[in-house]
């Protein structure tokens, strides 16, 4: 393991060899050791960002900029800015996608896959992992606590199911950000 | 109508009674009007009155009235406001005020941490322009933000 890895498990058991690893390794994240679940997990979150039609979430990725009562601003946001943001959301979701065309196969040739995400691909996993993750909380109506929850377990339902995934690409998130930190400050950070 | 016959005088058309209430003296060149900056700022307002049965073709020298403006009163009209959102980590917002705002670190974290215990925080202060990039930026970053005005 390098220096800089994290580790991460899906299972209840302590670390094993097999556990999903992620580091950063010069201009590139490295996830490796990823198991079927895991991948398949990543692989879910260009299709994740998509509000399909459920308004609570479709609302939270075009919020108002202002109190409805200031109909101008709402009504030119709607109509100049919102087209503009869906087309800056898309393009990060394009760029996840390309990168996760590594994990392209069937479940059998997931095992022990890696991932490499190019460091100037970060701000759009940054913004992919967001999207996917605010989309999912409002199809799902996540409470506080449950956000909060990050033990939670088993997995019993396809809410759990959900509430593990928008945990776990917070748990990315959080990678990308410290790596992001230490790239902002030099080489070696 | 009023027209400029001299320096000190003004002569009057049609007699009304022409009141310039509020002259201000911000900053128009669009650079940021950071609150504690706008908030040492005096504002000189000069208010011109003249009687309303004032007729033409002379009247009486206007009053000048002077008064100073505390800083309440200045125009600092709208505001950006981020408000809390269980989902987005602490980390990401803070890295966000920092890359829109140019804020410092501590600063950031400082108005995060306010966002997440208050439930809002009222990051930046200025023209209507400004603000609305800044929330178009914000909501870029999938950020919960709003233009409001100020008072």
């Amino acid at each position: 393991m390098c220096s800089n890895c994290t580790g991460i498990s899906c299972s209840r058991r302590s670390r094993k060899p097999a556990d999903m690893e992620i580091c950063r390794r010069n201009d590139v994240i490295e996830i490796s050791e990823l198991d079927p679940f895991l991948a398949e997990l990543l692989r879910q979150i260009p299709a994740s960002t998509d509000p399909e039609g459920v308004s609570a979430a479709e609302q939270r990725l075009f919020s108002p900029p202002a109190h409805p009562t200031e109909t101008e601003i709402c009504a030119e946001w709607k109509l100049y800015v919102n087209p503009e943001l869906r087309r800056l959301f898309q393009t990060a979701t394009e760029t996840v996608a390309a990168d996760l065309e590594q994990l392209r196969g069937n479940e059998k040739t997931f095992a022990n896959r890696s991932l490499h995400i190019p460091s100037n691909h970060a701000e759009e996993w940054l913004s992919a992992l967001n999207q996917a993750r605010l989309v999912i909380a409002a199809k799902y109506d996540f409470t506080d606590g449950e956000l909060c929850d990050h033990y939670r377990s088993p997995i019993g339902s396809r809410r759990d199911l959900s509430l593990f995934q928008v945990n776990f690409y917070g748990f990315l998130q959080e990678f990308i950000l410290r790596e992001l930190d230490g790239w902002d400050q030099g080489p070696g950070a | 109508m009023a027209t400029a016959t001299g320096c000190n005088t003004l002569q009057y058309v049609v007699g009304f009674e022409l009141t310039v209430a509020y002259v201000s003296l911000l900053d128009m060149t669009g650079e940021p009007l950071w609150n504690e900056v706008a908030a040492e700022k005096i504002v000189t307002v000069m208010r011109f009155s003249v009687p309303k049965n004032a007729g033409p073709p002379t009247v009486d020298e206007p009053t000048i009235e002077q008064e100073t403006r505390s800083k309440e009163d200045i125009d600092l009209p709208w505001q950006v406001v981020v408000h809390n959102d269980p989902v987005n980590l602490m980390s990401y917002v803070t890295m966000v005020f920092q890359r829109v705002f140019g804020y410092p670190r501590e600063k950031a974290e400082h108005h995060m941490l306010e966002v997440h215990h208050k439930g809002r925080s009222i990051l930046w202060s200025g023209m209507r322009e400004r603000g609305e990039l800044y929330v178009q930026q914000l909501h870029g970053y999938l950020l919960l933000a709003t233009l409001e005005k100020a008072g």
